[in-house]
Formats: C-alpha cells, structure tokens, sequence
C-alpha cells in the first residue's frame, strides 16, 4: 500500500511538470502579443519600442528557456506570478476567487450524490413498476439538458417571475450570510443536476448488475432479510462503479461552472479565465490552468485510493 | 488455394446474431422510444440540409422596425432583438449542429479507433504511452479545454470542429482499445493469423467488423455532447462567427433581453435540449440492442 501511495505520488508530480511544460509552451508559442493587449487592446498597433519596453519589462525579451526556468522556479515556490494587466499577485487573486468557485462546486456535489444515490437505489428496487421509468426519464432529461439551458430557465421561473430568488451576483456568506445562501441557490442546483443524473444512472444500473448474482441469490435463500441483503450486500458492491464516477464529476463540476458562473454573474475562477483568455494575460492563465489541473489529479489520486480501500480485492501492482 | 478459402472473410467473421436490415427496420418501428428519438435525429439531419426550403426568411437579415415580435405574428415564433426570425435562425442552426457534431464525431472515431486498435495489437510499450495520454485528455473538462484552444487559435469553423474532434479522440480510443483487446483474443483471429493474413486485413477485416457496435453507441452519445459543447461555446460568445445562425448563440444573446423577450430564450432551449436527448436515447437504445450483456 505504502509503495503504491509513493509510486502514485512520484507519478503524480511527473504529470505535473508535463502539465506545467505543455501550458508554458502552449501560451508562449502561439500568435498573440500581450504587449498589445496592454497598449491599448487587440485591434491597436503600438510603435515596436514602446513594444520592446513593454516585453521588457515583463521579461518576455529573455531567452524562451531562461523563462521558463524562471517560471518552474517560482511554481515550486508557490508564485504565480503578476497578472499582466492588473499587476497584482495571480495567486492572491486565485484564493480570493477559488473559495467561491468551490462553493458551488461542493455543495452541489453534495446534492448530486444525496439525492442521486437514493433515486438510483429506489429506481432498482422499483425495477417492475412504473417508478423505475419515471425515475429514469427524468435522469435522462436531467444530463440532455445544457446547463445554460436550465440554468436560465430557473431564473426565467425564480427571478423574473415569482421574484423568490437573485438572478445573480454574489454575496460574500461573512457579509450576509442569508443573502449568500439566496444567491447561491439557483446555481447550485443548476450546476448539481447533471451530476445528479449520471450518479442516479451509474447506481441504478450498478445495484441492478450485483442483484443478479450468486451471492444474492445465496443471501436470500439462507432467508436475509431483504433490507440486510440490499443495503449490506448489494449497496456496498454496488457503490464501487458509483466512486469512480464521483472523481469524474470533478471535471463535470468545473465545465459546468464555466456556464454557470457567467450566466449568474458569479466571480470564481472562471470568470476570471475568461477575462483573462481575452486579454493574452498569460500569467493569469498558466495559473488557473496549473490550479485546477492539480486539483484534478488530486482527486484522481485520492479516489483510485479510495477504491483500493473499498475493494480489498484490488492489488496495489 | 486452401489459404484464399480458409482466410475468406466468411470464416474470418464470427457467427452473427441476426442483426441484418429487416431486422433493424423492425426494431425501428416496433419500439417506441426508438421511432421518437430515432425520427427526430433524421428530422435534425433532414432540416440541416434543407433549412433554406422550410423557411424563405433569412436568418441573419435584420429589421429595426420588427424587434421582439411576439411568435405568430411574423414568422412563427415571433423576432428578436434585431427583428431576425427566430424561426429561420433555428433551422439554420440546426444546419450548424448537425455539421459540428457530424465531422467532430467523424474525425473523433477515425482517429480514436487507429490509436485504440493500434494500442491493442502492439501491446506494450504502445498501448501503455498511447492509453496514459488518452487518461490525461479524458480527465480534464472539454470545455476548458475547447475554450483555451478556440481563444488562441481563433473560433472559426474549421478550428471548431477541429478542436473537439480532437477532444473525442479519447473516448473513441477507449472503447476501440478496449473491445479490440477482447476481440483478437478469439479463435478465428488465431485462425486468421495462422494462415496467413496481414496485420491490416486482420484488423479491417476481423477486428472492426466485431467492434462497430460499442462504437456506434459511444457515436451517438458523443453526437449530442458535442452539440452541447458547440452550444456552450457559442453561448459564451467563443463559437463560430456570428453570420452562422448557432442554438447556443441564440440563447446567450437572447439572455440580455430575457426579460422583454422570455420566447426567445425559451424555443432554442427546447430545441437544443430534445434534440440532445434524442441522441442520448438513442444512444441508450442501441446499446441495449447492441450489448449482448444486457440483452436479457
């Protein structure tokens, strides 16, 4: 175990530096001149000196390699850097703005799995009556439909409507903490529904696989009770597929907050790449990109170690 | 002699299950959820290529006179914020769908069945570095993805379908590389290799014929996932220019004026959604007709 964990976190760390490489290279070899962008915008054409200034001054006038040294140096540092447009510290920025970004990551996720579980559970229970169907159309609806889509169909009904919640904006929860929870409600649940439909298909289909084998036909002969049979035997086989999916939903979370935060006007990170994409303000971007890349492979990390913990029979090769 | 007779593509295929086309035509109309998905992905396909004879408005002229009618009064589901028919920008944008997710779906396949095919027949060290950088890809959102290239490299067409083609390799790799693993361990692979037959005709030939249903599957799914990518993308304002009519397009503009003008939110929403979760059941369909697991 304790090998698998070093060999996973040297492989980890490798991934990484890949990652860190193939986002420098990537920024610094395609067209597009952040000095521009500073001048004056896209579309002007500022004189070269005032150009060459520019580069130097951020230091894009050094060799491609000095820089990039100089920018693995600092990633191992923890510096991000200075956005090129605003001039201030990526990373500060980042953890002002993550926090937000995760607070309407996790929470839906929370919603995702509390309630997709269960409706997957009672979808295969309900395998013979109409329940079953019911349940899974509306999953089907659920991950069909684009998260702009019922995202701005909710506020269509709860905004402009009935006039219940906020269409948007953000409410810091140490400023008003009711009012963040009344902003934060229709993102949320916009952001949770995909997940929640795939983590109810993935426990349907699942709970129904382990129903059809020996082992439960044995539990049920030697006369278990069926509820031990389901939730002891069943569920717990069961829920193996269902871990995997949760570590994919991670990267489900942060597309979707992409939409989201720009349909609610939320300031998280994405927003933040979006501006900054517009503005070539490489800094900004390498960071965020670096930022949720590790997240990512965190995630992976832990939850192919959680699998190995619920099912003993995975050897650590 | 012997060797044309035994390396015949007869003997080189396995025993099919009847899935010929009567079948096929029986499935599809006996089976609801078939005809209605099914009807309605030929119905996108039909209108993407004859938008321009279900409608004589143009989609992109404009009319400062006929903003935000209401539906019914002059096209049919009213004009928006530039007095366009919204009706024709719809149809148009189907054409735009239909032609994303078709070539992204098309490059996406042919190259991902290469590298899955290849990644199962070489073995190590191929399959190992092939299916790492598959992992990668797989495990990092499209969309993010999507948008970093389409801000650098421009979003034209091209570079549209370009870029999630390219981002669907993965899926395809994964489900050819891992079919194609289960597939040449068959007897009549042995079979086909002991007489003789090249590594490419055993793949054409034995292989593909035995992998196309997985792969027809994750076609449909990835078919509406891409008409949600290319929907996200244009939502955004990081789609195909703005003179080719886009679902997702017409949603974020028309989400400025959602209040004078909810109709114009509300009709490309439903269309893009149905149209979405046709291909998803129809996808959900063919694996259950497909799959000879599940068929019970």
């Amino acid at each position: 175990m304790i090998a698998y964990i070093i060999r996973r976190s040297i492989s980890t760390v490798v991934l990484l530096l890949l990652i860190a490489t193939v986002v420098f290279l990537f920024l610094h070899l395609l067209p597009g001149d952040p000095a521009i962008t500073i001048l004056g915008g896209i579309d002007s054409t500022p004189d070269s000196s005032a150009i060459a200034r520019v580069h130097q001054e951020l230091g894009l006038d050094r060799p491609l390699y000095v820089q990039y040294v100089d920018w693995l140096g600092n990633l191992a540092r923890f510096n991000l850097g200075n956005s090129f447009t605003s001039d201030t510290s990526v990373g500060a920025e980042l953890m002002r703005r993550l926090p937000r970004t995760l607070m309407l990551i996790i929470p839906a996720e929370v919603l995702a799995i509390v309630i997709g579980i269960p409706l997957g559970m009672a979808a295969a229970r309900l395998r013979r009556t109409a329940w079953d169907p019911t349940i899974s159309a509306l999953a089907l609806l659920g991950f069909s439909t684009p998260v702009f889509v019922s995202g701005l169909l909710m506020v269509l009904l709860f905004s402009l409507k009935l006039h219940w919640l906020p269409s948007g904006g953000f409410v810091s929860p140490a400023d008003d903490f009711g009012g963040f929870l009344r902003a934060a409600i229709l993102p949320v649940i916009t952001l949770s529904l995909g997940p929640m439909a795939t983590t109810m298909r993935m426990t349907r289909s699942s709970m129904l696989e382990q129903m059809g084998l020996d082992y439960v036909r044995t539990a049920r002969s030697k006369g278990v009770n069926e509820r031990i049979v389901l939730y002891r035997h069943v569920l717990r086989n069961a829920l193996l597929p269902v871990v995997t999916i949760l570590g994919l939903h991670v990267g489900f979370m942060f597309a979707g907050s992409v939409l989201v935060e720009d349909i609610f006007n939320w300031p998280g990170i994405n927003s933040y790449l979006l501006t900054a994409i517009g503005a070539r303000d490489y800094p900004v971007v390498q960071g965020i990109v670096i930022v949720v890349a590790t997240i990512f492979i965190l995630i992976n990390f832990v939850t192919d170690l959680s699998f190995a913990v619920l099912d003993p029979r995975i050897r650590y090769e | 002699m012997a060797r044309t007779a035994i390396g015949d593509t007869t003997t080189l295929a396995p025993p099919r299950r009847s899935l010929g086309f009567s079948s096929w035509v029986r499935w599809f109309y006996g089976n609801p959820r078939v005809l209605l998905s099914g009807g309605f992905v030929l119905l996108l396909l039909f209108v993407a290529i004859a938008a321009p004879l279900l409608t004589r408005s143009d989609p992109n002229s404009m009319n400062a006179t006929h903003r935000f009618l209401a539906p019914g009064s002059l096209g049919w589901l009213g004009t928006d914020q530039f007095g366009r028919d919204v009706y024709a920008r719809i149809l148009y944008g189907a054409r735009l769908s239909m032609v994303v997710s078709v070539s992204a779906v098309g490059i996406a396949v042919i190259l991902g069945v290469l590298m899955g095919m290849a990644a199962a027949f070489f073995g190590s060290p191929v399959d190992v570095v092939l299916m790492r950088i598959v992992d990668a890809i797989l495990s990092f959102p499209p969309i993010l993805l999507a948008i970093f290239v389409v801000a650098f490299l421009g979003s034209s067409l091209t570079n549209i379908i370009i870029v999630i083609g390219i981002l669907y390799v993965p899926q395809f790799a994964r489900v050819a590389y891992s079919s194609s693993l289960a597939v040449k361990e068959n007897d009549y692979i042995l079979a086909a290799r002991a007489v003789g037959a090249t590594s490419g005709r055993i793949l054409v030939r034995g292989v593909l014929p035995n992998i196309m249903a997985p792969l027809l599957v994750q076609m449909s799914l990835s078919a509406g996932t891409a008409i949600l990518l290319e929907a996200g993308l244009s939502f955004l304002g990081l789609g195909p220019p703005p003179n080719i009519p886009s679902w997702g397009r017409l949603i974020g503009e028309a989400s400025r004026f959602m209040v004078q003008d909810p109709w114009g939110v509300v009709f490309p929403s439903v269309v893009i959604s149905v149209a979405v979760l046709a291909f998803n059941v129809l996808g959900d369909a063919l694996r259950d007709r497909l799959d000879p697991r599940l068929r019970q």
